[in-house]
């Protein structure tokens, strides 16, 4: 009798838990990332982003939407213009000031932060896939990457020894930075079987031509807009100390899609199977 | 009778600049709904009082800071900047140039960089206000540092003054280097906003932090004008006529640290407020402290809401960083005064 009355109990609690869900789910997204704007899209809220910022260019329809920010410049009263019930952005992108600022508007902000590792981007989706209100959805694609995950890592090429791979973030000649011990690079570099050349440091710090030389890289990893500001291939070649390097003598200068490489969420596996195949050939 | 209208002038424009910076921005609020939120708020109603929701929020919660910040770090840089010019005797000093804006930043960037290391303690006990004193404390030390540099037998020199300021100038920013490139990406971002200057984060919490600040100094410089006027002529007047030069130039150097370290605490660092203005002024008034010091307060807050609104609106959606709008309004003007009064400044 009595374990009836808690059933009946769970079960209103339960509805009523229920449409509240429904009703909290997003409508109006705002996102403020690639990898966010990717994942979002992936989630089957694609349509539900309103604006994004200038780093969301992948797949096309994203590309089109409007950006409201601009390298973490963005106006409040912009955003709040598109009357979003969601902003989702970077842990870091909004100051205290602009935070309290959407939190009296009344607009929910919520702020993520990207792990990069294989259990950080499953959990980025499902981070992600709270704050739209659909967790079942999350947990799909989060299994859904994760099984991708396993199944790319088991295939990877493999070669005598693991070559090391230089990336260098490059906007021209005069800023060139390249990446150290625990950024999103060194760990998608390891994912993919490659070794990081630089283990001196960590994040990203500028780059100098002893430097080079002396980490020898056997591959050099860029982003393909890094490459371009550089002046292409033949261009990058022929800069000071590139032809010293194992990766300068045989050439092996990669570039590849930035937002790719950095998204850390449900195109992980594909990002990995990719800079594989390029750093292994 | 010409005070008169420039006085007039000012203040008009000053309302007509607030009322289009509340009208105006990203968000398309038809202008019967400003009015209605803002006479709603002040406790009447001009129109039906119905809800406006969002567009309510963006003015109250948004523009209205906002505009209000403006106005009180443009009145607080243009007479800090004119009082600072009226001790030093010399048009190109102002703020940033002996090293005030210099110190605050620095030491902002200082906190920023290393808040949970080393400020952990004091951040708990000032929570949003440690960058505020922080950017007021470095002020103030540079200021006291550059004005002891400078004396000489008691007597504080300015030219002296002047190189020292420079030399401050050169450390801060060689040090606010060093910090740059030790800090993260996230630190990075912030200094890189304290460095070129924004409005864009401005709440009533910081706005109502600021303006005891800037009131405090706007109403004790003007009593200090007739002491600057007796400077222009030279400091032994000041003697002659029983006034303590010393204690003017301590007075005008701790009210002007106040506006402008405070102003570079919730703003960052926005040039050429404080040069351009007291010459603007001169130039339509003449030069007697008691007209240049209230007028070039009037006139930087008119500059700094138009500017913001510049700002706010050339490059939608996204917004200019103040500091390059004032630059880019103030050179040409500087340039152009200097131009025109080359052979008076020799003479």
């Amino acid at each position: 009798m009595r374990i009836k009355k808690y059933y009946i109990v769970l079960i209103i609690v339960s509805f009523f838990s229920a449409t509240q869900y429904v009703a909290a789910q997003a409508k109006r997204i705002i996102t403020l990332s690639s990898a966010i704007s990717e994942t979002v899209n992936a989630l089957g809220y694609g349509k539900n982003i309103l604006a994004t910022d200038v780093t969301s260019v992948s797949p096309e329809e994203i590309n089109r939407l409007p950006k409201v920010s601009r390298n973490r410049s963005f106006s409040v009263e912009s955003i709040t213009a598109y009357r979003p019930d969601l902003i989702l952005v970077p842990e870091g992108d909004f100051s205290k000031e602009n935070l309290y600022q959407f939190k009296s508007l009344g607009i929910r902000v919520v702020t993520i932060r990207q792990e990069f590792s294989v259990q950080g981007a499953t959990k980025f989706i499902r981070q992600i896939a709270a704050a739209i209100g659909d967790k079942a959805r999350g947990e799909q694609l989060a299994q859904k990457t994760e099984s991708n995950i396993n199944t790319t890592l088991s295939q990877l090429k493999k070669g005598s020894k693991s070559p090391k791979v230089l990336f260098i973030y490059a906007r021209g000649v005069g800023t060139m930075n390249v990446a150290g011990k625990g950024s999103s690079i060194d760990e998608i570099i390891k994912l993919a079987g490659g070794k990081n050349a630089i283990l001196e440091f960590s994040d990203f710090k500028p780059y100098t031509t002893e430097a080079l030389i002396k980490s020898n890289p056997d591959v050099i990893l860029m982003f393909d807009f890094g490459l371009s500001s550089l002046g292409g291939r033949a261009a990058f070649l022929d800069l000071p100390g590139v032809s010293y390097t194992n990766a300068g003598k045989n050439k092996k200068i990669i570039e590849m899609n930035g937002p790719l490489l950095i998204n850390f969420s449900n195109r992980l596996p594909e990002a990995i199977k990719a800079l594989n195949n390029r750093i292994l050939q | 009778m010409k005070r008169t209208v420039i006085y007039t002038c000012l203040s008009v424009g000053l309302l007509v600049s607030i009322c289009f910076s509340l009208a105006l921005g990203a968000m398309r609020i038809p202008i019967k709904e400003v009015i209605d939120t803002l006479t709603h708020a002040m406790g009447f109603s001009v129109f039906s009082s119905v809800d406006h929701g969002i567009n309510e929020g963006v003015i109250m919660m948004i523009r209205l800071p906002r505009t209000l910040m403006g106005i009180l770090v443009g009145a607080a840089l243009g007479i800090s900047g004119a009082a600072i010019q009226g001790i030093f005797r010399n048009p190109l000093a102002e703020p940033s140039l002996v090293g005030i804006s210099a110190g605050a930043s620095l030491m902002a960037v200082l906190i920023i960089a290393f808040e949970t290391i080393l400020f952990s303690s004091l951040s708990q006990l000032l929570g949003y206000y440690l960058l505020a004193f922080g950017a007021f404390a470095g002020a103030g030390i540079t200021a006291m540092l550059v004005y002891n540099l400078s004396k000489i037998n008691g007597q504080a020199n300015v030219s002296t003054m002047l190189l020292a300021g420079i030399a401050i100038n050169a450390m801060a920013g060689a040090l606010t280097g060093l910090v740059t490139y030790l800090a993260d990406e996230q630190k990075l971002r912030s200094i890189t906003f304290w460095m070129m200057g924004s409005l864009g984060g401005a709440t009533w919490q910081n706005v109502s932090c600021l303006f005891p600040f800037v009131l405090i100094p706007l109403i004790g410089l003007p009593f200090l004008a007739k002491g600057l006027n007796l400077f222009a002529i030279g400091e032994n007047q000041v003697e002659l006529i029983g006034l303590n030069p010393n204690r003017i130039k301590i007075l005008v150097v701790v009210l002007a640290t106040m506006a402008v370290g405070a102003s570079v605490a919730v703003s960052g660092i926005i040039g050429f407020i404080g040069l351009l203005i007291p010459h603007l002024t001169r130039l339509l008034g003449g030069v007697d402290h008691r007209f240049v010091l209230p007028v070039s307060a009037l006139m930087g807050a008119l500059v700094l809401t138009l500017a913001d609104m510049v700002s706010r609106l050339i490059v939608q959606p996204i917004e200019l960083p103040i500091g390059v709008v004032t630059a880019l309004m103030g050179t040409p003007i500087f340039l152009y005064i200097l131009i025109k009064d080359k052979k008076k400044l020799v003479n």
